[in-house]
């Protein structure tokens, strides 16, 4: 169908250019390494000095299964497109969009996801060789079912995460220079789903009320599916509390898209 | 003053494919391939002239002004310029040329003019009495004396080279090199700095090397023209005198009064336009006063031009000349 | 005779350098302040960026915890004298280091070569950006005085002299360390992973060197000396710094001058002679 070649087409693009620059390619995978290390040192020094072999709840072999599948899961959520949105927005580009049979939205996230392939296939490799080496090394134990829900959850994540950020780009219709709020939006939103440290650390009364907003949801939920910290039924809520906030999260694209344009169109484009 | 000999300058850069599969293959293995941007260009330059360098888009005018300024160093050949080699980039030498590039502004964005003039003052180590008499002269001449406090941002495109120019001359270079000062510019603009660098040129007897691909800069100004396509000199000298190089021949434009047939008109010269009553013929010039005594003579003739072959047209010719030959 | 003459030439030519650093930074206040909107963006990205620093100060004081000898205070005075050094690098060193692969990718290096001072000079020193220096030295100041407090420390004159003479040595390392990986901008034109790693590097000051493993910190001091320049100041204040390790900095403030310098010319010549 034609529809679904220009949305092909457009998923080709975006991987296309993800193999360009490919030093740049591996070299930022590389420097996710170093929050990584500066974490395991803190952790580590943590553990060794506390009396009972427990921090924030979690064991030492969780803890650092946290850490580092944070990392990962934090790169592969993350958006990437804000500039280009912010681009098209500021330089006239978004009339070749509007003028077309094309719906940015959908052309966004057809882009996104190509760009996402061969990173989701990446992170996947990078993931499993950590649980062996960390089922070796720390006695972290292994439970394929969990792995594999995890696996369908970070999916349904990355959507919500995508809409996140979309909904940051939109801030370029109304500021002049949004490349500030999106990196401001971006590590904020980062810290708030447990992309840095497990959510524990800010006390049990934030970290029980954010599960009932959507950040935890994108980072923070499908880690401790794989840590075997949420099990059974909260898996279930967790993840209708995922689909439900990607709904109600779309509205607000959508209502924030219309207001855009309004207002594109106003100042002339 | 200025002494080019057997400059060349090559470079590298790598070929890229269209397509997913020549992406994966571009991962593993690029091609290097090798561009000559100047080829062995050789010329001399006195005190006090105005040289222009013509050529296409890619011909290498550029290139050649990047290594007489030091930014470049070339691959092989030399070059003096008032007696230094301009790579070696020594402080004198910068304190006493200026170079303008057309699309690269030296001026800050975001601030009125006379901030970045002040740098500059700074940077060239100008003296108070001497920034100021320059300055209100420049000023003078070009015009722009409300404009001094204004962000550069504000101006409009011919404003701003105006203040590019102010801010080049600022510290009174001797040598001035200018890449294509008036692209982008109305008429107007391209008019007034036209005369400005003519001015320039004739009260200081500054060396000026202006690179263009509009005949009107260089028609207007330079004395001496270069002609510059793939990266070699194809021409050196007066531009009055490139149809001599070329052809001897010269156009006529005639209107008759009634319908001339075209097999006639065609055994007197070349036709390029025929219109019926309207004819435009390239003629020999040896043959040329024969040919209008009988034109005249013979037909019936409302209006006879006659006119020199139009320079762009005789420069395409040297281009295409030696392109061929 | 001779001897007189070139020391006022040098002096007077660090007189025009400062002139113009003078220049350049008045230029770049006022440009910044031009876009107002900018600034304030810029301001709450950085104090974000606090936040996220800050977050591992949350870690330990949450957990109360004490690590290889260090308070959670303690640790609280590591973090601010990191915090104020980011402030500065930020505020002198990071846009223009950062921006140096767009001046070869644009040829805007071509208009500074041609002009009579140190390109180096130029192009490290081009723009000042107060909006990402501020908050991270009024916080970071916050952090150090806080945390000094708390402590209960003990400040005399000899105390404040030798930390403001390693806070200048920590500036001129980050100078040269930061410079380097910068430079790779002449060979790899598109250089953007390579500063987010350099940056990343440089974030292993955001905790002690303590928390790090021996050979680690070995390393850091010795090999890359990163960890000097944020770790020194604040082990002075605490009384754990030795004469050696004074030295030792010194020493490699210098051999970083010298190695960025030599590493800069050869890029140079190799943008000239390779570009068009």
């Amino acid at each position: 169908m034609i529809t679904q070649g220009k949305y092909l087409k457009s998923f080709s693009l975006g991987f296309q250019s993800s193999l360009e620059y490919r030093a740049n390619f591996i070299i930022s995978f590389l420097s996710t390494l170093f929050p990584i290390t500066i974490q395991y040192f803190l952790w580590t020094a943590l553990y060794n000095n506390s009396p009972n072999g427990k921090v924030y709840g979690y064991n030492y072999s969780q803890i650092i299964a946290y850490t580092i599948f944070a990392a990962i899961v934090s790169k592969f959520v993350s958006g990437g497109f804000e500039s280009e949105v912010n681009e098209d927005i500021k330089n006239g580009g978004l009339n070749k969009f509007l003028i077309k049979p094309i719906d940015y939205y959908k052309y966004r996230i057809a882009c996104f996801l190509g760009q996402k392939v061969s990173q989701f296939f990446i992170m996947a490799i990078i993931l499993i060789l950590t649980i062996a080496i960390l089922n070796i090394t720390l006695g972290y134990s292994i439970n394929l079912a969990r792995i594999f829900i995890f696996f369908i959850v970070i999916i349904i994540s990355i959507q919500l995460s995508f809409i996140f950020v979309y909904c940051t780009s939109m801030a370029a219709f109304w500021l002049s220079e949004a490349g500030g709020i999106f990196v401001i939006g971006g590590l904020l939103l980062n810290i708030i789903s447990g992309g840095i440290v497990p959510l524990e650390v800010f006390g049990n009364t934030i970290n029980h009320i954010f599960n009932f907003l959507p950040f935890k949801y994108i980072i923070y939920f499908p880690i401790n599916i794989l840590n075997g910290v949420i099990v059974g039924r909260q898996i279930i809520y967790g993840v209708l509390l995922q689909i439900f906030w990607i709904i109600v999260c779309k509205k607000f694209a959508d209502m924030l898209w219309k207001q855009g344009l309004k207002r594109h169109n106003a100042v002339g484009g | 003053m200025i002494d080019v000999v057997n400059l060349c300058k090559t470079y590298e850069y790598y070929k890229k494919d269209t397509g997913l599969k020549n992406s994966f293959k571009n991962l593993f293995h690029r091609k290097k391939l090798y561009k000559n941007a100047v080829k062995d260009i050789s010329f001399t330059i006195e005190e006090g002239e105005f040289v222009g360098f013509l050529g296409p888009n890619g011909a290498g005018k550029t290139t050649t002004l990047k290594m007489l300024s030091g930014i470049l160093h070339p691959t092989s050949g030399n070059a003096r310029v008032m007696g230094y080699v301009p790579w070696e980039r020594n402080n004198e030498f910068k304190r006493n040329f200026s170079i303008v590039m057309g699309q690269k502004n030296q001026l800050w964005w975001d601030l009125p003019t006379n901030e970045s003039l002040l740098l500059n003052k700074c940077i060239y180590e100008i003296d108070d009495s001497k920034y100021n008499n320059t300055l209100n002269e420049l000023v003078e001449v070009l015009d722009v004396k409300d404009l001094l406090k204004i962000q550069v941002r504000r101006l409009s495109l011919g404003e701003r080279m105006k203040m590019e120019i102010i801010a080049a001359l600022i510290h009174r270079p001797k040598i001035i090199l200018l890449d294509e000062p008036t692209i982008g510019l109305d008429l107007v603009s391209q008019r007034n700095i036209r005369e400005f660098l003519k001015y320039y040129n004739t009260t200081y007897k500054a060396t000026i090397i202006l690179t263009s691909h509009y005949m009107k800069d260089i028609e207007e100004l330079c004395t001496r023209t270069i002609i510059i396509n793939k990266g070699q000199s194809v021409y050196d000298g007066k531009i009055t005198e490139i149809n001599g190089v070329l052809k001897d021949a010269k156009i006529i434009k005639i209107r008759f009064s009634t319908h001339i047939d075209k097999d006639v008109l065609s055994q007197i010269g070349r036709i390029r336009e025929y219109a019926g009553d309207y004819v435009v013929l390239e003629v020999d010039k040896t043959r040329l006063n024969e040919h209008s005594k009988t034109i005249m003579n013979d037909m019936p003739v409302v209006d006879l031009n006659i006119e020199e072959i139009p320079l762009d047209e005789a420069i395409e010719a040297i281009y295409n000349n030696h392109d061929g030959g | 005779m001779l001897l007189e003459v070139n020391i006022l030439k040098i002096l007077k030519t660090i007189k025009r350098y400062i002139q113009i650093y003078l220049i350049l930074s008045k230029n770049s206040i006022i440009a910044q302040m031009e876009y107002r909107a900018n600034f304030v963006t810029a301001l709450l990205v950085e104090c974000a960026f606090l936040l996220a620093k800050s977050l591992y100060a949350i870690v330990v004081y949450n957990a109360n915890i004490t690590i290889n000898g260090l308070t959670p205070d303690d640790i609280l005075l590591f973090i601010g004298n990191y915090t104020i050094l980011t402030g500065i690098m930020c505020g002198i060193f990071y846009m223009n280091f950062t921006n140096i692969s767009n001046f070869v990718r644009e040829g805007t290096l071509d208009i500074l070569i041609t002009k009579p001072v140190s390109l180096q000079f130029l192009i490290a020193f081009k723009t000042v950006n107060i909006g990402l220096a501020i908050p991270n030295i009024i916080g970071g100041t916050l952090m150090v005085i806080i945390a000094i407090n708390r402590i209960g420390m003990d400040i005399n004159f000899a105390l404040m002299f030798w930390y403001i003479v390693l806070m200048i040595v920590s500036v001129v390392i980050t100078y040269g360390i930061l410079l380097i990986p910068s430079l790779l901008s002449f060979w790899i034109v598109k250089n953007q992973a390579i500063n987010d790693m350099t940056y990343a590097l440089w974030d292993f000051n955001n905790m002690p060197m303590g928390i790090y493993s021996k050979w680690l910190q070995r390393f850091g001091v010795f090999v890359v000396p990163i960890f000097i320049i944020s770790n020194f100041p604040s082990l002075l204040l605490i009384g754990k710094i030795s004469t050696m390790f004074i030295i030792w900095s010194v020493i490699v403030s210098i051999l970083l001058i010298v190695l960025s310098s030599y590493i800069w010319k050869r890029a140079l010549n190799g943008y000239s002679s390779a570009s068009s």
